[in-house]
C-alpha cells in the first residue's frame, strides 16, 4: 500500500504520528520500512535524502523531534518527537485579538515569510483562536515582495550562520566580496535591510538586500555567534535628528507644509510692533504670506521646501536654507563646485 | 513547494486538534475557522482519514466521520496529536513582527488590542520572543505626522459603513473638499492611505492619512458605486509619458513614485514616469537637486530650471537685506 503515489503532506504526517505515539525511539531502518510514503524509496541513499528533507520539515513546523540511543547496548540512534514540548501553552483569543493575529499573518502574503505566518495562524486557531464572525479587516498593509537572498539570510541568522555575498555599493556602483555574520532583517518601505558584523571591515553595516548580486553562501558551524540587543546594533537605517525651522509660505501655497507646522502666523505680524521683524522688502514682496514653524528631518524638510519653488523661503536655520539653495540651484541648472 | 506542503501538515494537525477537542464541528463552521475552501477542507479529511500508526490497518487510522456535513474525528488519542501544536520561532516572529508592524499604524486598529495580542504571542513564543528581533517591519514613517484623532474618524467611519467628508491637500499641494465612501486604509511605500470612492474625482482614489486635514462623518450610508479594484495603483495609471533619468543613489524615487521600464547603466537608471499632473512631476524634480540626469520632453526641465532659478532670486533678496542669512549665497 505504501507507493510512489503517498504525496509529501501525507508522508509528513505520518512521520509526525508514528514518531509522537511511539514509546521507544524508531531507526531509521524502521521509519522506511514501516513508515508510509518510505518503501517507493529507490536507494538507500535516496532514503537518506528524503528523510534529511523531511526532518528539516518538521523542524520548520516547529514539532520537537529528538534522537536517542535505541538500547543501552547499542549505539544505533533512533528518532523520536518531544510531546512534553510539542504542545502550545494555554492560549485564549478573543475575537478581535484573533483579527489581529490574522491580520498580522497577511501582511506577510508576498514574501518568503508568507507560508510561516500562514502556518502560525493555523495553530492558534487549533488552539481555539476563533474570529467568531467579525469581518475580516478593512485594512489592507503588505510587507513587500522577497527575494531568495532573503529567505538565506533569514536561516542563517536563524542558526546563527556566517553569510558569505557580492555586494554593490550605492555610492560607487562597485561590487565586492563581504563576509558578514547576519544579525537581523528590517523592511522599510517595501525595501529589505540587513543589519550584521562585518568581519572584513571589523564593523557593524547595514545592507540593501536588494544590492546583493548572486547567491548568499552560508558557511561554517551553526550557533557560531551571538546577536547583540537592538540598541547595540549601532547600524541602524540612520536617523537624523530633527531640526526647528521657519519658513515663509505664499498665500494658498505649501498646503501639505502648513499640515505640519506647529505654528503659522501672517508676516504681517512680524512688523516690528510685537516681537521679532522680518526686513521690510521681504514683508512688501510676501504680503498674505505665513511663517511656518515645523520641526522635521532636515533633508526631508529641504525637498519638500525646494519642491515648492519660489513659494517657500526658508528663513532659519541657515543649515535648512543652504540643502534648499543647493537642491534649487541642481534644479536650476547652476553651476557651482559642486559639479 | 515545501513551503506549501508543511502549510497542508500544520493545518491537518491543526484540524485533529480542533475537532478532537470541540466534539463536532459542522464542515462549513470548520471551513471558515481555518480560512480553507470546503473542498480542499474535504481533501484535508481524506487524507486525514488515510493516516496513523505504522501498519496502517483498521485500527490504526484516524476516523474521519462526516456524514451530514457533521465532522467528528475519533481514535487520535493514542497518537500524541491532541494538542494544539506550538509555534516554530519563525512563525512566532513572522506572526510578532507583524503586530509590531500594526501597532505603528495609527488608529487602523486599537492599540490596547494589539498590545494583548503581543503578550499573548510572546507568551506563546516563550523564551524566543525574550531574543533580539530577527525580523523587523517598518510599515509606515509618517506615523508621528498622521493626526490620531484623524485617523480614528475615519477608521469609525469605515466600521460604521459611513460617508465621509474630507479636506485633503493633494501631492500637487491642493487643498479640496470631497465626499468620499472609505473602502478601506493600506500602508504602502512609508505612508497610510485611505482608499475611497472620491465623488468629487468619481472614481476611487488613495488619500494618504497625513494629508486629510479634517474629517466629518455624514449621516449617509457609504454606497460606493464600485466594489473595490483588485488592481488599483497608488500611482496614476493615466497621463503624459516621461523619461526620467536620476542618479544610482536615488533610484528609491523611481519605485515611490511607480516608474516602470527601469534601464540601468553605471550611474545611473533610466525609467518611465506616468505624469497624472504636471505641477506634481515639477515640484518633484525641484526636490531632487542633483539627482536628476535628464528628462525628456527637455520642455519640462526647462520649466523646472526657470523656476529654480526665480527662487533662488528670493533668496539674494533674502541675504541682501536680511542679517540672519550671513551671505551664504551668491547670485546664479
Amino acid at each position: 500500500m505504501t507507493s510512489a503515489a503517498i504525496p509529501p503532506p501525507e508522508r509528513l504526517l505520518n512521520l509526525v504520528i508514528g514518531l509522537a505515539s511511539a514509546r521507544r525511539p524508531v531507526t531509521r531502518a524502521q521509519i522506511r520500512e514501516t513508515f508510509s510514503g518510505y518503501a517507493a524509496s529507490a536507494s538507500p541513499a535516496a532514503f537518506e535524502r528524503l528523510f534529511e528533507r523531511d526532518k528539516e520539515a518538521l523542524r520548520r513546523l516547529g514539532i520537537p523531534l529528538i534522537t536517542a540511543s535505541v538500547s543501552t547496548f547499542d549505539d544505533e540512534v533512533g528518532y523520536l518527537i518531544d510531546t512534553s514540548h510539542y504542545a502550545l501553552p494555554p492560549l485564549e483569543f478573543t475575537p478581535q485579538q484573533a483579527r489581529i493575529a490574522t491580520l498580522a499573518a497577511t501582511l506577510w502574503r508576498d514574501s518568503a515569510m508568507q507560508d510561516a505566518a500562514t502556518r502560525g495562524v493555523t495553530k492558534l486557531r487549533a488552539a481555539g483562536a476563533s474570529m467568531g464572525g467579525l469581518a475580516p479587516s478593512t485594512v489592507d498593509i503588505n510587507a513587500g515582495a522577497t527575494t531568495p537572498a532573503f529567505t538565506a539570510l533569514r536561516d542563517a541568522i536563524r542558526e546563527r550562520r556566517e553569510v558569505t555575498f557580492t555586494y554593490r555599493a550605492a555610492s560607487t556602483g562597485q561590487e565586492s566580496q563581504r563576509r558578514v555574520q547576519p544579525w537581523r532583517i528590517t523592511g522599510r518601505r517595501g525595501t529589505w535591510y540587513l543589519t550584521g558584523y562585518d568581519l572584513d571591515r571589523a564593523d557593524s553595516r547595514l545592507y540593501r538586500i536588494d544590492r546583493i548580486t548572486g547567491n548568499v553562501r552560508r558557511r561554517g558551524k551553526e550557533g557560531a555567534f551571538e546577536i547583540p540587543a537592538p540598541d547595540a546594533q549601532n547600524a541602524r537605517v540612520a536617523v537624523a535628528e530633527p531640526i526647528t525651522a521657519r519658513v515663509v509660505v505664499a498665500a494658498g501655497r505649501g498646503n501639505a507644509l502648513r499640515l505640519r507646522a506647529e505654528q503659522t502666523r501672517p508676516v504681517a505680524q512680524f512688523d516690528g510692533s510685537a516681537g521679532p521683524a522680518l526686513p521690510a522688502q521681504l514683508l512688501d514682496a510676501w504680503e498674505g504670506a505665513d511663517v511656518l514653524r515645523i520641526t522635521a528631518d532636515v533633508t526631508e524638510l529641504a525637498r519638500a521646501i525646494a519642491g515648492l519653488g519660489e513659494h517657500a523661503l526658508v528663513l532659519e536655520p541657515s543649515e535648512l536654507r543652504e540643502q534648499v539653495i543647493d537642491l534649487l540651484r541642481a534644479a536650476g541648472g547652476v553651476k557651482n563646485g559642486g559639479q | 513547494m515545501a513551503g506549501s506542503s508543511s502549510q497542508r501538515v500544520a493545518r491537518m494537525l491543526s484540524i485533529v486538534t480542533y475537532v478532537h477537542n470541540a466534539g463536532v464541528v459542522d464542515l462549513d463552521e470548520l471551513a471558515t475557522h481555518f480560512d480553507v475552501p470546503r473542498a480542499q477542507l474535504k481533501k484535508d479529511l481524506d487524507m486525514l482519514w488515510c493516516s496513523g500508526l505504522p501498519g496502517y490497518g483498521g485500527g490504526d487510522l484516524i476516523e474521519v466521520d462526516r456524514s451530514d456535513d457533521l465532522v467528528q474525528i475519533t481514535n487520535v488519542e493514542h497518537m500524541g496529536i491532541t494538542q494544539p501544536l506550538r509555534l516554530s520561532p519563525e512563525e512566532g516572529i513572522a506572526l510578532l513582527a507583524g503586530v509590531e508592524a500594526l501597532a505603528q499604524v495609527p488608529g487602523v486598529e486599537d492599540a490596547n488590542t494589539i498590545a494583548e495580542v503581543r503578550e499573548i504571542l510572546a507568551t506563546a513564543l516563550g523564551s524566543a520572543a525574550e531574543a533580539a528581533p530577527e525580523l523587523e517591519l517598518e510599515l509606515v514613517e509618517d506615523a508621528a505626522a498622521i493626526d490620531t484623532e484623524i485617523a480614528a474618524t475615519v477608521r469609525a467611519g469605515l466600521d460604521s459603513g459611513k460617508r465621509l467628508e474630507i479636506t485633503y491637500v493633494s501631492n500637487s499641494d491642493e487643498t479640496t473638499t470631497r465626499e468620499v465612501d472609505p473602502l478601506r486604509i493600506v500602508a504602502a511605500e512609508g505612508h497610510s492611505y485611505l482608499r475611497a470612492w472620491c465623488y468629487r474625482a468619481g472614481g476611487e482614489r488613495a488619500f494618504r492619512l497625513d494629508r486629510i486635514s479634517a474629517v466629518r462623518i455624514m449621516d449617509v450610508a457609504a454606497a460606493p458605486p464600485a466594489e473595490i479594484s483588485p488592481d488599483f495603483s497608488l500611482t496614476p495609471q493615466e497621463g503624459e509619458r516621461v523619461v526620467l533619468e536620476v542618479t544610482s543613489p536615488a533610484q528609491w524615487v523611481l519605485s515611490e513614485i511607480g516608474a516602470e521600464d527601469l534601464e540601468f547603466t553605471d550611474q545611473s537608471v533610466r525609467a518611465v514616469v506616468t505624469v497624472g499632473n504636471r505641477a506634481w512631476f515639477q515640484s518633484l524634480l525641484l526636490s531632487l537637486g542633483r539627482a536628476v540626469v535628464r528628462v525628456e520632453p527637455a520642455e519640462i526641465q526647462q520649466t523646472v530650471q526657470a523656476a529654480a532659478r526665480r527662487a533662488l532670486r528670493n533668496y539674494d533678496v533674502l541675504s541682501g537685506t536680511d542679517t540672519l542669512s550671513a551671505g551664504n549665497s551668491t547670485t546664479p
